[in-house]
């Protein structure tokens, strides 16, 4: 229980006591799942030895706990076997949930469409990768998932966040098949073409450009070849551009735009060459522009007659 | 009878010249970056984008020329405005532009090499080459390195201030160059003024 009491602290920063019903029950399992070592019995006499817990099995109990799925106790998801410490070895295979086994079907999640998103994702590369290498999770942690898309005040820091989904293994170089490059500076030099790339990599994310754009969903979820990843300035750099069908389309959704400025759903959180411009500026430079033409003609005009 | 005057040194027309064919790939360029249309694309975003930060960069160098060379030659003097009665020479000047020039007057402030500019040219000049022309060569090149673009200040986005401040120096500029290009036929030929700007030598409008 000491050990968990710092970590409440920060959980309850943010969240009410009440959203945590089942704080005491995980904390069996956050004992030993929610620090970096474990202490595993070695005789019957209660000796144990500190072990070192697996990265993928840690489970960060401040996140958790301010994730989605707060709520729940570690055994809706996990097999009830696993109150039996030592666990048992055959749960290793125990099958793993997807995004659908909860929430397919369901209309109360129907406007996340989980199904559209599952048909997309099944079109990316991800999907043919080796069985059981890849999965929602692999994006997604079910134990921090925060349902950020609809809710981000600061669409930087929503890129941030997307975009350190890909750099996990994108930018890893522990894991060759995945590894594109490692690191900033790495990822930069895949992008040389890019003008300002870093620039871009703060203010759009990597699936700006790098997934198809489906219409039904909030999130693009289709990851395209790298061939077919958006390399025309234009799709992004003009009025109707295509920022507006993927990172701003919830606040287009919402109708979340910025008075006075052309697309001012992107000019309230950043600012997009070709995609926005001063409505104020234009007409009056239109306008500027217009009168010193007619003046321009009219005069002409006249000195034609007089000469 | 006419005779002419050496108004433009070789060092003001080879800027001037330079100065022009910048100004007209940044404002082409420019526009095909702010107004960017797949559907109808005046010159390819990326291509704009290269030619623009080129010509931007070689502008700089253009106007650090036209500084350095009104700091030390004579030239810099026709852009100090003398303000003792500026308003009744700006009227006078407008006047004749509206009116003065059908009627066949002589010009109030005729050019000659005591007198490089009207009042109107003086006032308008300076504006743009003191004020327009600097502002859009550090909004630009704070566009150029996006990084030194403090991101907020006082709850304004400051890449929005930079990029509107750019747009609407450059408009001015633009404006300014589409009066200039037509007032320049307003020589006693339509090529009088163009002409001297490649000779360098200017009808002396003075009387003897």
């Amino acid at each position: 229980m000491v050990c968990l009491m710092p970590m409440l602290s920060v959980a309850q920063e943010t969240v009410e006591a009440e959203e945590l019903p089942n704080i005491e029950e995980n904390q069996a399992c956050m004992k030993c799942h929610g620090r970096n070592f474990f202490e595993y019995p070695v005789d019957e006499e209660g000796n144990t030895m500190n072990m070192k817990m697996f990265r993928g099995l840690q489970i960060d109990s401040a996140s958790y706990y301010q994730g989605t799925h707060r709520m729940f106790m570690c055994t809706d998801c996990h097999a009830w076997d696993y109150n039996t410490y030592p666990h048992d070895n055959s749960l290793k295979l125990e099958p793993k949930l997807s995004c659908l086994d909860c929430h397919g079907g369901d209309d109360t999640y129907a406007k996340y469409n989980f199904e559209g998103i599952e048909e997309e994702y099944l079109k990316s590369g991800h999907a043919n990768l080796p069985e059981n290498t890849y999965s929602c999770w692999s994006c997604h942690d079910p134990h921090s998932f925060k349902m950020e898309t609809r809710s981000a005040a600061n669409i930087a820091d929503l890129v941030q966040k997307d975009n350190s989904m890909c750099i996990h293994c994108h930018g890893n170089p522990v894991r060759p098949d995945y590894y594109l490059g490692g690191g900033l500076e790495l990822m930069l030099g895949k992008h040389t073409w890019l003008p300002s790339a870093e620039k871009h990599f703060r203010k759009v994310r990597c699936i700006d450009c790098h997934a198809e754009i489906s219409e039904d969903l909030v999130v693009p979820h289709h990851i395209t070849e790298k061939e077919n990843a958006v390399r025309n300035c234009v799709e992004c750099h003009t009025k109707d551009s295509r920022l507006l069908h993927s990172l701003y389309k919830f606040q287009v959704m919402e109708e979340r735009g910025e008075r006075g400025f052309v697309n001012g759903v992107i000019s309230g959180q950043s600012w997009v060459i070709g995609a926005n411009r001063s409505l104020v500026l234009n007409r009056i430079g239109l306008v500027l522009i217009i009168m010193v033409l007619g003046g321009i003609t009219i005069h002409s005009i006249i000195r034609i007659i007089k000469k | 009878m006419s005779h002419k005057v050496y108004l433009y040194p070789i060092w003001i027309r080879l800027w001037h010249w330079t100065n022009a064919l910048l100004c007209l790939a940044l404002i082409v360029t420019g526009v095909s970056m702010q107004y960017s249309n797949p559907d109808v694309p005046l010159v390819r975003f990326d291509i704009s984008v290269s030619l623009h930060n080129i010509s931007g960069v070689i502008l700089t160098g253009s106007y650090v020329f036209f500084i350095l060379g009104n700091l030390f030659t004579k030239n810099g003097r026709h852009y100090l405005i003398e303000m003792t009665g500026i308003a009744k020479r700006l009227f006078l000047q407008g006047r004749y532009y509206a009116f003065g020039v059908f009627l066949k007057e002589e010009p109030p402030f005729p050019i000659g090499s005591k007198r490089k500019f009207n009042p109107l040219q003086q006032v308008t000049y300076s504006v743009i080459m003191y004020l327009a022309v600097p502002v859009v060569i550090i909004t630009g090149w704070a566009m150029l390195f996006p990084e030194v673009i403090i991101e907020e200040y006082l709850g304004i986005n400051g890449f929005k201030a930079t990029d509107v401040l750019h747009v609407a120096s450059a408009t001015l500029i633009l404006i300014f160059l589409m009066i200039h290009l037509y007032f320049a036929t307003m020589g006693k030929k339509v090529t009088d003024h163009y002409k001297a700007m490649i000779t360098g030598y200017h009808e002396d409008e003075t009387k003897d």
